[in-house]
């Protein structure tokens, strides 16, 4: 439990860290521009993320299912152009009392730093062994709704527009006649008819999720069946729902080819178009199992071929411990680039995109090859610096949560966030020991979400830690480049304009994403576009829109959110 | 080991004595009072001799020498007496005297040779025998005499000769005819022996039949036919049930013929075998794999001096093969009450991990570390034992332990390599692994081991170890391995360097592992990469293809190439390359499940009453 002492630590470490952070030498010495620094500090606490995702496990033994879940969301949910913060819960072995039972939490964003947990005033009070998070307009009614996966059944939350949601599941199809260990999930407009479809990870076979193993690896006499991993277990099949355009879904994972594929051990869907012919593709991260390309037909049909495109595995084509992903186009060349995180001693996956679809292994010389410590989980492309071209960024936990086994801490527990910035669009190096005191903590982390929290232009995260408080991340260094927020409205495109690609050419460099449901690990990230400008004082934007138009909007100003409607440029415009 | 040589050796010493030592000189017929004396002193002698009154004749013969006879008779027969009572010196004089006396005839000389030869002066028998040939080169007792103790004097080719010409006087001679085969079996000329003993019969006598027998027996096996050899030993035991050495040979030859057990139905051991004799016939029996046969032979051994470690091991051995490990380890936990021992903990422990006591396996081994900590494999055991069964903090003790206690010990360093390895230590396990190499730089399993570095070490962790295996190479310069693992590990760190790394010194050291082992598919592997590292895919296929050729079952290869032909755009090959990378890849994800499915016997319990189905619960509330 989080205590005052420790409360109070964290706020003199930050403190302190703003007194004492020294200009950085290299701008007055040199003559040659700054180097940036963020300056990260976790202001949850004082913030009001004050509700711990709870994982209890067993005294002695260990389980699968204390290992995973933990997925985080930013969205707006009442639109009122702020980030509100959803945070899923875990579950354990033992009776709650009822008034103490872990429920998943909705905090609403004040605008001005705090957060209110209204969970239970939005009627998203539910307990379980949650998992994953996604976030997506279903019905294009303009209110954002709720996907939460659960290590049972999972549930579809409809946002009626006045600050509250309704258990849509049954209604809409959703509710799954079994079982399952559903994990990632994120909604993805496959067919671009306009309406948002659903695909849903799967993780390991649902009995193992409970299974009991010895959790101490140093036991000698008495015999000790010790978990090493999933290795054996039997796989899973992804799910693809799609949307019948009238607030339904029918599970189409078989007539659309994603049954077809091999059973994985999947994480974290990451939707884009991988292959540039206009239609989303799904990238699933999986956990030592070949992670899956699923390339669109455009028929309304996938065909997986994650190997021959040089994603399902490293470069030795040895399968890794995928949990996270995220994609943008971190050398402006145009085309979508994968970041994916992997198990402890395993370097994160850094695929380049060769074009048609096809990527290349580029970790080792990329620079990523030595991070290698700790379970890396949540990850994400995000532009701290706003220099244009993206970092990485990636949160990190043991695999076993504290509190779940006392005997189960392999020598390496050093579970940090990890910063590396994006040197020169090819070469990363990591500054995570510069990036704020919120990287010298260790939590046992796993989905991270980022956005423009407080809306200032500057990327914020929060992190869903295990058995811990969340963490909120703000970025106190002032910046120093310019930025753009770009948020869509689809029209013909599903509203929430999910799947559509913005291009973005300032300062000598171009940039591509997505807006995207889901990702990093089981999470989902704000839907606006956050794209660093260097020293541009406006940029040019382009947009595809998933349903097939195009805009340009020529001379966008810089530092600012711009609201651009399908059809109709820009609608609105708000300088932070 | 030849057991049987060394029994028939036992068998035929001194074989030739008995049949000399009668060979007398006839006392000349002379017609004087003195030589009538002598004459009646000779013959009563002779009488009492031949009637075992040795003593008595011996009397006679002084009586008639005091008296002033000089009879050369008088003295053979005085030395016959004096060699039957064991006075072997005033034997030799007596046929000194002899020889001075007749020395031209060749019976003195053939007597003071067998007199040697009794004496195992077997030098002084030769000279004397020749001393004899010279006299009367023919002479049959001589020819049969020096054979003999050339054969004794290993001068087995000479020594066939002189027999040969005995043979050749008195052919179908059994003792000559022994002698010779003997000698040419020594000469390892064993057909030949062999078709001198087709020449003979086996004497009624039934200890010279052991003797023909078991020679004959011993020219089969040296001819390798076991089952003629078999028969021969059995004939031999037939004749003397109680002779250990050919019940040995019999066995050994009777498991060596039979492939059935009809035919190796074997006859009961002799009686009052010693503990010695019990154990190496058990012996004989387990190392033809007859557990069952040998447990008597053990048991019996344990009987008669149950403090023999070395026959509680074997038994317990005997048993577990049988069977009957719940036996095995009952000897030995109560063999180990009376008398701790690290090898018996150290058996039993073995017992332990066979029979899925692994708990108890780790017992027994750390027992005998305790026992001994001298010994290096009991370390290794204990410590692979904990590595096993994925406790690995204790197998890291192990081995930190036994590299200090056994800095030279490459096992050790692996051990400790793999323990770091599977804490996920992946920097010490390289070290560990690179000690190991430096240690024993000439070991492929060595470098085997260390070759799994190559797929975990992160980048950084290079640098340490290029210096070490840089000294390595230059010291081992026509080692293909370790110019490999020098190249390989530049190659890696290089590589993490980007657009700046400098490829040129890998590459020279990696085309030279190749180059002295052509067939080395891991160092065509790397290869291949790092000309695809320089975008050079002509050449990185080529080298992948070698690598394929060379370890067709290497999936890593096959992906390479997969992915080169894919950047080739090639994509028919890279499909082809990509599905046979499945298909091996499967197979290793097979032997995964399977290994799961090994361990998933140890589940203790499934989970009980879990409150997992809160999702659903709350469902139903609302």
């Amino acid at each position: 439990m989080m205590n005052r002492r420790r409360w109070l630590q964290g706020l003199a470490t930050a403190a302190a860290g703003c007194l004492l952070r020294p200009f950085p030498a290299e701008g007055f010495s040199s003559g040659v521009p700054p180097v940036y620094f963020p300056h990260y500090v976790d202001v949850a606490k004082q913030a009001g993320l004050l509700a711990k995702t709870v994982l209890v496990g067993h005294e002695s033994k260990d389980f699968l299912l204390s290992t995973t879940g933990g997925g985080i969301a930013l969205f707006d949910y009442d639109n009122d152009g702020w980030l509100d913060i959803f945070v899923v819960n875990g579950w354990g072995l033992k009776e709650f009392p009822q008034n103490e039972k872990p429920t998943n939490h909705l905090y609403r964003n004040n605008r001005n730093g705090t957060f209110t947990d209204v969970t239970e005033k939005a009627g998203l009070v539910r307990h379980g062994w949650g998992q994953g998070v996604c976030v997506g307009d279903y019905d294009n009614d303009g209110n954002l709704d709720l996907f939460v996966t659960y290590y049972g059944k999972n549930v579809l939350y409809h946002n009626n527009g006045n600050g509250t949601f309704t258990d849509a599941t049954h209604e809409s199809g959703l509710l799954q006649p079994e079982d399952h260990w559903n994990t990632g999930a994120a909604f993805v407009d496959y067919n671009r008819d306009g309406h948002l479809d659903l695909f849903v990870s799967n993780y390991v076979e649902y009995e193992y999720g409970l299974k009991f193993y010895e959790s101490n690896p140093e036991l000698v006499g008495e015999k000790s069946p010790v978990l090493y991993g999933v290795a054996g277990l039997k796989g899973t099949r992804n799910f693809l729902y799609r949307n019948n355009g009238d607030g339904t879904f029918t599970d189409v994972s078989d007539a659309a080819g994603i049954s077809k594929a091999g059973l994985t051990y999947g994480f974290s869907p990451c939707v884009g178009d991988y292959d540039n012919d206009g239609w989303p593709d799904i990238y699933v991260a999986d956990d030592s199992t070949p992670s899956l390309l699923f390339i669109n037909n455009r028929n309304g049909t996938f065909r997986e071929s994650g190997m021959l495109a040089g994603v399902a595995f490293d470069a030795n084509g040895r399968t890794q411990g995928g949990m996270g992903a995220d994609s943008v186009d971190y050398d402006s060349d145009g085309l979508l680039d994968i970041v994916k995180t992997n198990f402890s001693d395993e370097m994160p996956s850094l695929y380049h995109n060769e074009g048609k679809g096809f990527f290349t292994d580029v970790t080792v010389p990329a620079g990523l090859g030595g991070e290698t410590t700790s379970v890396k989980w949540g990850t994400g492309f995000i532009d701290f610096d706003d220099d244009g071209r993206p970092d990485i960024m990636i949160v990190s936990g043991s695999i076993y949560p504290p509190g779940t086994g006392v005997h189960h801490q392999l020598p390496k527990t050093d579970s940090k966030m990890i910063l590396m910035r994006n040197v020169d669009g090819n070469r990363f190096a990591n500054i995570s020991d510069r990036a704020g005191p919120a990287f010298a903590e260790s939590h046992c982390s796993r989905g991270v979400a980022f956005g423009d929290i407080f809306n200032t232009g500057r990327i914020g995260l929060v992190v869903n830690n295990l058995n811990d408080y969340p963490s909120l991340l703000r970025n106190q260094s002032a910046p120093t480049n310019s930025w753009l927020l770009v948020k869509l409205l689809g029209t013909k495109t599903n509203r929430a304009a999910i799947g559509t690609r913005v291009v973005v050419d300032a300062n000598n460099r171009r940039q591509v994403q997505e807006v995207r449901s889901g990702g990093s690990f089981c999470s989902q990230n704000d839907l606006r576009l956050h794209f660093g400008l260097g020293a541009a004082r406006d940029a040019r934007v382009q947009i595809r829109w998933l349903g097939g138009a195009e805009e340009t909007l020529e001379h966008v100003p810089a530092n600012r959110l711009v609201m651009v409607q399908e059809g109709k440029g820009i609608v609105s415009q708000e300088v932070f | 080991m030849n057991l049987s040589y060394r029994s028939i050796r036992i068998l035929h010493p001194g074989v030739t004595l008995v049949a000399l030592i009668f060979s007398a000189y006839q006392v000349p017929n002379v017609a004087s009072a003195q030589a009538v004396a002598a004459q009646a002193a000779y013959a009563q002698a002779l009488d009492l001799l031949r009637n075992g009154k040795n003593a008595d004749a011996l009397a006679v013969i002084n009586a008639a020498i005091d008296a002033g006879a000089r009879d050369p008779s008088l003295y053979n027969v005085k030395g016959l007496a004096a060699s039957e009572l064991g006075r072997d010196q005033e034997a030799e004089e007596s046929f000194r005297t002899l020889t001075r006396l007749a020395p031209r005839s060749a019976m003195g000389y053939n007597n003071l040779g067998v007199l040697f030869s009794k004496l195992g002066r077997n030098e002084e028998a030769a000279t004397a025998f020749r001393e004899a040939r010279v006299q009367e080169p023919e002479n049959f007792t001589a020819l049969l005499g020096l054979g003999t103790s050339l054969v004794k004097l290993n001068k087995y080719v000479e020594a066939a000769t002189y027999l040969q010409r005995a043979w050749n006087i008195r052919s179908g001679d059994f003792q000559v005819g022994y002698e010779w085969a003997l000698a040419l079996r020594e000469a390892k000329q064993a057909a030949a022996a062999k078709k001198v003993l087709s020449q003979l019969s086996a004497p009624q006598d039934s200890e010279l039949a052991v003797k023909y027998y078991s020679l004959a027996g011993v020219v089969a096996e040296d001819l390798n036919d076991a089952a003629a050899a078999s028969e021969s030993y059995r004939r031999a035991f037939t004749l003397n049930p109680n002779s250990y050495e050919i019940y040995l040979a019999l066995v050994r030859t009777t498991l060596s013929a039979g492939s059935t057990p009809t035919q190796r139905v074997l006859p009961s051991p002799p009686q009052h075998l010693s503990p010695e004799q019990n154990l190496a016939v058990g012996l004989l029996f387990v190392s033809h794999g007859l557990y069952e046969e040998a447990i008597p032979r053990f048991e019996e051994t344990v009987r008669q001096d149950p403090s023999s470690e070395a026959a509680i091991l074997n038994l317990a051995q005997a048993y577990s093969n049988a069977g009957k490990s719940s036996v095995a380890m009952d000897l030995i936990r109560r063999s180990l009450e009376r008398q701790p021992s690290a090898e018996l903990y150290h058996v039993l422990a073995n017992l332990d991990e066979e029979s899925g006591q692994y708990v108890e396996a780790a017992q027994s081994y750390q027992h005998a570390v305790e026992l001994d900590p001298t010994n290096e494999q009991y370390y290794f055991d204990l410590g692979m034992e904990y590595l096993a069964h994925f406790t690995f903090g204790p197998a890291l003790e192990v081995y930190r332990v036994g590299t200090q206690k056994f800095p030279d010990s490459s096992r050790q360093y692996l051990g400790l390599a793999y323990s770091h390895y599977a804490v996920r230590e992946y920097k010490e396990a390289a070290d560990a692994f690179t000690k190991a190499l430096e240690i024993d730089p000439g070991s492929l399993a060595v470098f085997q081991a260390w070759n799994t570095v190559l797929s975990f070490l992160a980048p950084q962790d290079w640098e340490a170890l290029l210096p070490r295996l840089s000294r390595l190479a230059a010291e081992h310069s026509q080692s293909a391995e370790l110019a490999f693992s020098y190249g390989a590990a530049f190659f890696h760190s290089e590589l993490a360097k980007g657009e700046k790394a400098a490829l040129d010194r890998p590459r020279t050291f990696l085309e030279k592992a190749v180059r002295l082992r052509p067939n080395f598919a891991a160092a065509h592997l790397e290869l291949g990469s790092l000309y695809a590292a320089r975008k050079q895919n002509q050449k990185a296929v080529d080298q992948y293809l070698q690598a394929i050729r060379d370890d067709p079952k290497s999936d890593v290869a096959h992906y390479r190439l997969g992915q080169v032909y894919r950047q080739m755009n090639k994509l028919e090959l890279a499909t082809q390359e990509l599905a046979r990378y499945q298909e091996l890849a499967r197979l290793h994800e097979d032997e995964l499940k399977h290994s799961r499915s090994a361990i998933q016997q140890f589940v203790l319990s499934p989970p009980a009453k879990v409150p997992a189905k809160a999702n659903d619960e709350e469902l139903s509330h609302k």
